[in-house]
């Protein structure tokens, strides 16, 4: 009976017809697909299609050709955007990996299971406050009369330094990479975290008995041992930074000073919500989208390079 | 006498490995206290001020101001209350229909092997790479044309379209570790494979199934982009966009903006606290 089953799943074919006909697994998949045809697969098409066209959102858009993406290389705002957004993405990605794996690190390594458990807590909570409340709280840090941060250098002494941190064009783009500083609290930080403590404890204490612990145990052992997960920590905050929006709009009111925050994204946003311009906003999302797509091959390629790996 | 020396000698022991544990964690929860100080000081700077009123926060800046202004709670309240029903009404269902639709999706790809799996998986996993934005276009045309500006299923159907390829990912992985004999137990008992899905597997991927349902209502509770786009309607705005009305009319009162974001962050962090170890082992569940 037992040999007659197992027989069944590892050649799932023999059995299959009286067991499960052909057509279930597809009506398992129907609803999702359905779903991702309707709001993913349709408006994707449209959007890459469109872009070759001088849309504006009224039926009937004429074909012409490259010229969107022929204007948006003489258009130095959006130049613009694609510099800040660069800036913005690697920036913000690097330091949110870092303080994220720092913060699972310092809790990896504590030997008491109940202060891990505690930490983890404290670094989860934030997690659930609203993003936009999050952005309007660092609006309030960054005001330059009566900001917390400029309060903060007065209070130290450090008049000096005191400035409009969101309201000049040498400061704006770091402020808005700053939000949330720590920036321990995230996803990552979980990520990084479940990861580490999912290794086998064999792995450090093999280490520790080479004479191989702190600093050095992270960097020879516990990194290599999470590729999987930092690549996709990875892959996915640089899909956020490229097509980031909301903070252009919130926290710099829109693009900041002189187009100083200005990000593709909400150069879209405007384009088509503002003007009307629908044909242009496209084709500057499909430039997005180019650019997460090589991104992400790029980072997976790499990734598969190494040689001890573990899954993702 | 005789007993209670060794017993004694354990607590002895067991308390000198506790100071010593606590003797080599103190540099790394000092450098975790730091970090935690940091993340927190911006909130309690907006706890403390949101009961200060305009002349209060000019005057006295860092400490608790007195006589209290607990009214700056009840301006802010009829705004956010609002908003909160409303998120909780595009929410709820968005993350019904996701928990739904990816755990159906995700049994088929780990136990069923048909004509085309792996070319379906990789097209559903590509959508992760999609950039959202890219798409918000095509969608309001479409969103336009059904006439469902300002309903609930405009923003509920898109939002759990976001959210399904990787919820299916996290849903997939998870189904493949669970051991075949309890399919084929339960399949020599006649279990038919609607009955495999609903009584043996589900009820196995309750974790995997909380960590989709937590990532889906965290990204409901914070998208912006969306609702901007397709609810116009002041009234019906979720909580994400609700919490902004605060910078536009109450911009020089201090005190009600903060009391606003308070009560904003509120509904998520009740919950939280209700459920927090089933939140972190659902976070982390299926994570890992």
């Amino acid at each position: 009976m037992t040999t007659r089953a197992r027989d069944e799943y590892t050649h799932p074919g023999v059995r299959r017809k009286r067991l499960a006909p052909a057509y279930v697994p597809y009506l398992f998949l129907l609803p999702a697909l359905a779903l991702l045809v309707w709001f993913r697969y349709t408006p994707a098409f449209s959007a890459v299609y469109h872009s070759f066209t001088d849309w504006n959102g009224s039926p009937g858009a004429n074909f012409v050709g490259l010229e969107q993406y022929r204007a948006l290389l003489q258009d130095d705002i959006f130049l613009q955007s694609l510099r800040n957004i660069f800036i913005y993405t690697l920036a913000r990605t690097v330091l949110s990996t870092v303080m994220a794996l720092l913060g699972a690190e310092l809790i990896y390594n504590l030997r008491s299971f109940r202060a891990g458990a505690f930490w983890r807590m404290v670094f989860t909570v934030p997690l659930v406050i609203p993003a936009t409340v999050i952005f309007l709280v660092w609006q309030r840090i960054y005001a330059g009369r009566l900001g917390l941060l400029n309060e903060v250098l007065e209070a130290v002494g450090l008049s000096g330094w005191v400035q409009p941190w969101i309201g000049q064009t040498d400061t704006a783009l770091l402020a808005l990479i700053m939000i949330g500083f720590p920036l321990v609290t995230g996803v990552a930080f979980l990520v990084l975290l479940a990861a580490l403590q999912n290794l086998p404890s064999s792995i450090g204490e093999a280490a520790l008995l080479d004479g191989c612990s702190g600093l050095r145990r992270v960097f020879a052992i516990d990194l290599p041992s999470i590729r999987g997960p930092l690549a996709l920590v990875v892959i996915l905050g640089v899909n956020a930074g490229l097509q980031e929006f909301a903070p252009m709009l919130i926290v710099t009111g829109g693009g900041g000073p002189i187009n100083a925050t200005q990000s593709p994204g909400l150069y879209l946003y405007q384009q088509a919500i503002t003007y009307g311009k629908y044909g242009y906003a496209t084709a500057i999302g499909t430039v997005l989208m180019l650019l997460t797509l090589a991104f992400s091959w790029f980072i997976l390629r790499s990734r598969y390079r190494g040689a001890h790996d573990v899954a993702v | 006498m005789s007993l209670s020396r060794p017993v004694s000698d354990k607590v002895a022991v067991r308390r000198s490995r506790r100071s010593r544990v606590w003797r080599q964690d103190a540099p790394l929860n000092l450098a975790l206290l730091a970090l935690a100080l940091l993340t927190y000081i911006p909130f309690g700077f907006v706890v403390i001020n949101s009961f200060k009123d305009a002349r209060q926060f000019f005057t006295q800046f860092w400490l608790p101001a007195f006589p209290l202004h607990v009214e700056n709670y009840v301006k802010a309240w009829p705004i956010i209350s609002k908003s909160i029903l409303n998120s909780a009404v595009y929410s709820l269902p968005t993350v019904i229909l996701v928990m739904l639709l990816s755990s159906l999706a995700g049994y088929a790809f780990a136990r069923y092997r048909f004509w085309g799996r792996e070319f379906l998986f990789l097209a559903m996993l590509i959508l992760i790479m999609l950039p959202g934005i890219l798409l918000v276009i095509p969608m309001f045309v479409q969103v336009v044309d059904l006439g469902w500006v300002n309903t609930p299923q405009a923003i509920v159907l898109p939002w759990a379209a976001v959210q399904i390829p990787f919820s299916v990912y996290l849903m997939r992985t998870f189904f493949e570790t669970l051991p075949t004999e309890y399919f084929e137990a339960a399949r020599l008992d006649g279990a038919n494979d609607l009955q495999l899905f609903l009584r043996v597997a589900v009820p196995l991927a309750l974790p995997a199934l909380s960590t989709v349902g937590i990532l889906t209502l965290l990204f409901t509770w914070n998208d912006i982009i969306w609702p901007l786009i397709v609810i116009f309607e002041r009234d019906l705005q979720p909580i994400s966009i609700g919490v902004l009305s605060f910078s536009g009319s109450f911009s020089t009162d201090y005190g009600t903006s903060f009391a606003g974001y308070v009560l904003a962050s509120l509904p998520l962090i009740i919950l939280f606290s209700f459920a927090a170890r089933r939140f972190m082992a659902g976070l982390q569940g299926g994570l890992g």
